[in-house]
């Protein structure tokens, strides 16, 4: 990654003033409309369970304009909102044979122009043995990222990067595996 | 250092070829490796398990995704899936399909996979047959809006 840079917006030459009002302009407040319709029909015999995963993450839902709100049809079908393990609001709902379940949602979120944020190359990476272990469930493999079978491909096509640091990484690695 | 984590990016984005009919809901990130095709969530799944086996903390997330810095899209708005890499004591979002930082990005939900995510787990029969998202500015965007550029030189 030797030529690899951090994204950053162009930096302006001094002659290059309206690059330098764009750049200036990434913190310009950006309003984004959000929201979705979406119908479900449930033919039965049975009623149909549903959990939708709908709503803004709690952690940025302060930046919503409105307080958010799941508009369901019929009206009046209770909708059972909860925290799941991970933090993510949920929402339970039980839709009656024959029914059509529709959900609609409109907000407006406020955020800016400015990118998402991104590490520096020389953001460090911590040992395994150093991370808080709220985080070490995500180093495990889970349904769809068979870390035991992509291990070997993964070292082949990245543990070279960078050189010095790798080797120590390896060791932490084989143990994993044991 | 924070190598790993951007080539990984910058692999997937690479080697991966986007497409919603290379897609299954069965299809794993080795099966996106083999096959090198899939959509955002097949992408994250690889790019996900990459991180992981060379010891970098990863999470699956997913939310609405303007259209601003990534480039035009035709098909109609959907969720986008994205991820997050710990570093340097916190979490950072990093996008495999787009391979650049985006703008306009809203957080729904974050899981270990997409699995924990779905925006729909149904525990009975039922059919979709509505499905419209809207991602947009509330004003027109700026004319002049600068380009966000690859964090890298796009190989040929």
């Amino acid at each position: 990654m030797h030529e690899s840079t951090v994204m950053q917006l162009p930096v302006p030459g001094p002659s290059d003033r309206s690059a330098a009002s764009s750049v200036d302009s990434n913190d310009r407040p950006l309003s984004l409309r959000v929201g979705y319709d979406m119908q479900f029909d449930v033919p039965g015999p049975s009623p149909t369970a549903m959990v939708l995963m709908l709503f803004a993450h709690p952690e940025i839902a302060g930046r919503l304009e409105t307080a958010e709100h799941l508009r369901v049809e019929p009206e009046g079908l209770p909708v059972e909102t909860y925290l799941d393990p991970m933090g993510n609001r949920c929402a339970r709902v039980v839709v009656p044979p024959g029914g059509t379940l529709c959900v609609t949602y409109d907000n407006v979120f406020k955020t800016t122009y400015a990118p998402e944020p991104q590490p520096q190359e020389s953001t460090p990476q911590a040992e395994a043995g150093l991370l808080p272990t709220d985080v070490l469930p995500f180093l495990l493999g889970s349904r769809y990222c068979e870390i035991d079978r992509l291990s070997a491909i993964a070292w082949d096509l990245f543990g070279k990067l960078p050189p010095g640091g790798a080797r120590a990484l390896v060791h932490c690695h084989s143990s994993k595996l044991g | 250092m924070c190598d790993k984590a951007l080539a990984i990016n910058r692999w997937v984005f690479e080697n991966v070829g986007f497409g919603y009919r290379f897609t299954r809901v069965n299809k794993t990130a080795l099966d996106t490796y083999v096959e090198r095709t899939g959509v955002c969530r097949d992408m994250m799944h690889l790019a996900i398990a990459f991180c992981r086996a060379m010891n970098i903390p990863a999470r699956y997330a997913t939310g609405y995704l303007a259209d601003i810095a990534a480039d035009p899209d035709p098909t109609p708005m959907d969720f986008s899936a994205f991820y997050e890499v710990f570093l340097g004591n916190r979490w950072w979002p990093m996008d495999a399909r787009h391979g650049r930082p985006q703008i306009g990005r809203v957080l729904m939900a974050r899981g270990r996979d997409a699995t924990d995510v779905a925006l729909l787990t149904s525990f009975g029969r039922h059919k979709l047959t509505k499905f419209t998202v809207i991602t947009e500015p509330v004003a027109p965007l700026p004319l002049a809006m600068p380009p966000v550029e690859l964090p890298f030189a796009r190989s040929a």
